[in-house]
């Protein structure tokens, strides 16, 4: 589905990414995770054909997104963490945009539109931004797009919406749809995503599906600080200290997102070698 | 397939309906406005002088005025950070959204104001005859004049639209700045060189020249009728060049300008 290889973008002078190599395949709700800065709006945003990569290659569903032909438009829908809406109502959006999506389900809108509590002959701008942003995921989710992208979906977002945009992320997931969701809120992803990408200083520093991670890495708690080389990370709790290691004894424990994020940003190099020792063998 | 890529007129349709439905209310306001401006105006001039040709006049000023104002504005949503990549991503071709705002600027914008402007001229001489007891012309949107402004109006906004594309602020100022600063450079370099390759040349070819006349024996009416033939040629290559050749340049910088933006 998406195919990047030895992509380089900068701002200016700025070098962003330099030779990033990715691999996405359909049938998955993909988080990208990163620090502020390190680039997962450009990614998306490279994805979506709005930036030029200065060299590499993009291919998205076989196609090049800086082209922004009307094939490929059709099956993406991208959920930018800033936007701004027309003075219209829902309906009224649907019939002035929905004729471009060949597969736009109005039922499923409508459905939808329920489903986030919103009237769909308010004016969009009488809505606080959480409801434009459901409204817009609605729309997005009823375009029937191959490919969703979502920019920080769940900033600004109420408790109760963000249950709601989890349910209908996992509803529409099929075999051949991909979704990406860029995030810093790990935490209202949390059992949603899957793979696990990880972008650091311009590079996927981590890939993996969350199998794989619970497969090779567990987490415990003890009483004694743990020795750098026995562990991939340590943080000190309450109760002593919360510890990411190597899972030889293939225990099945959970490791968060939060917890995963800093495991592999701190100890990324040991991380990659383990995993990579992992995959060969 | 590949056709379907570049333009589809279902695409293009919805591109000029949208266009048109979400700036209704803007449109329904101007109109409003210089609409009474003009009952005003008309009833004015029917009550203190008689000009039969009001409307035909005040249509142009109004069709001139407003297409610079909506010329340089037909590309705001583009270069708004947060709206322009909506804008950008709509499934459409490029050719499809450049031509649908082009479309937008030119022919609606004319199509729209010449129906609107001609049911307010019927009510302002409607008004008058029942004031006055007299009225002015009725408003022509077929009549010559108004065609050859209308002509007019397409070819002298198509560099605007080139100026609306790239300038993301006061874009008819800076347009007209720089149209005015690159006819100046290019006046003053042409003018430069031509001085620079001929002027020692034209020094000494002037007195020649008119030996060489006197030599030949050809009349002075035949030179002044060559140079008004010459006159005849330029004139041509130059409307040539304004009407067909000006739009069609500036529409395609347009989609150029926009094919290689990144938002």
């Amino acid at each position: 589905m998406i195919e990047i290889r030895d992509l380089s973008f900068s701002y200016g002078r700025e070098k962003l990414f330099s030779q990033l190599n990715l691999s996405l395949r359909p049938g998955n709700i993909c988080g990208l995770l990163g620090k502020n800065g390190a680039g997962k709006t450009t990614l998306l945003k490279l994805f979506a054909g709005l930036l030029f990569p200065q060299s590499g290659e993009t291919r998205i569903m076989g196609l090049r997104p800086n082209d922004r032909s009307p094939v490929f438009l059709q099956e993406l829908s991208f959920l930018p963490e800033e936007f701004s809406l027309p003075s219209v109502s829902p309906r009224k959006y649907e019939r002035l945009y929905a004729p471009f999506y060949p597969r736009f389900k109005s039922e499923l809108f409508s459905s939808y539109l329920a489903e986030f509590e919103l009237d769909p002959n308010q004016n969009l701008d009488r809505c606080s931004f959480g409801q434009k942003k459901k409204f817009l995921l609605a729309f997005g989710l009823s375009t029937d797009c191959t490919l969703t992208l979502l920019d920080e979906p769940t900033n600004n977002l109420d408790i109760p919406s963000k249950r709601q945009f989890r349910k209908a992320l996992a509803s529409v997931l099929t075999e051949d749809r991909l979704i990406v969701i860029s995030t810093h809120q790990a935490r209202d992803l949390e059992n949603l995503i899957d793979p696990i990408v990880i972008l650091d200083e311009g590079q996927i520093i981590f890939n993996h599906p969350l199998e794989e991670i619970s497969n090779r890495l567990c987490v415990r708690h003890q009483p004694d600080p743990p020795t750098a080389d026995e562990v991939f990370y340590s943080e000190k709790t309450m109760e002593g200290y919360l510890v990411v290691a190597e899972n030889t004894e293939h225990e099945e424990t959970r490791l968060d997102l939060e917890l995963l994020f800093n495991t592999v940003i701190q100890g990324r190099e040991r991380l990659s070698r383990a995993f990579h020792k992992e995959s060969e063998k | 397939m590949i056709t379907h890529n570049i333009f589809h007129p279902t695409r293009f349709y919805l591109l000029v309906r949208n266009g048109v439905v979400l700036n209704k209310s803007a449109i329904l306001i101007v109109s409003a406005a210089v609409g009474g401006l003009m009952l005003f105006l008309s009833a004015m001039d029917a009550f203190l002088g008689y000009r039969q040709w009001f409307h035909q006049w005040f249509y142009l000023g109004v069709l001139y005025l407003g297409g610079l104002i909506v010329t340089s504005r037909i590309f705001k949503e583009f270069h708004d950070t947060v709206k322009g990549p909506a804008w950008l991503l709509i499934p459409a071709s490029l050719l499809e959204k450049a031509s649908s705002r082009i479309v937008l600027s030119t022919m609606v914008y004319v199509v729209i104001t010449m129906l609107i402007y001609f049911c307010f001229s019927l009510a302002s001489e409607g008004f008058n005859w029942l004031l006055f007891r007299r009225y002015h012309s009725l408003f022509n949107p077929f009549d010559p004049l108004i065609l050859h402004g209308v002509a007019l109006y397409f070819v002298l906004q198509a560099p605007l639209l080139v100026g609306a594309v790239y300038f993301q602020k006061h874009s008819l100022s800076k347009t007209i700045l720089a149209i005015l600063g690159y006819t100046f450079v290019f006046f003053v370099v042409v003018a430069f060189a031509i001085w620079l390759i001929f002027g020692n040349y034209f020094d000494g070819l002037l007195p020649g020249l008119e030996a060489l006349i006197e030599q030949s024996g050809i009349s002075d009416e035949a030179i002044i009728a060559n140079i008004e033939r010459l006159g005849g040629v330029t004139l041509w290559i130059w409307r040539i060049i304004f009407w067909a050749l000006i739009p069609p340049l500036c529409w395609a910088i347009c989609y150029y300008r926009l094919k290689e933006t990144e938002r």
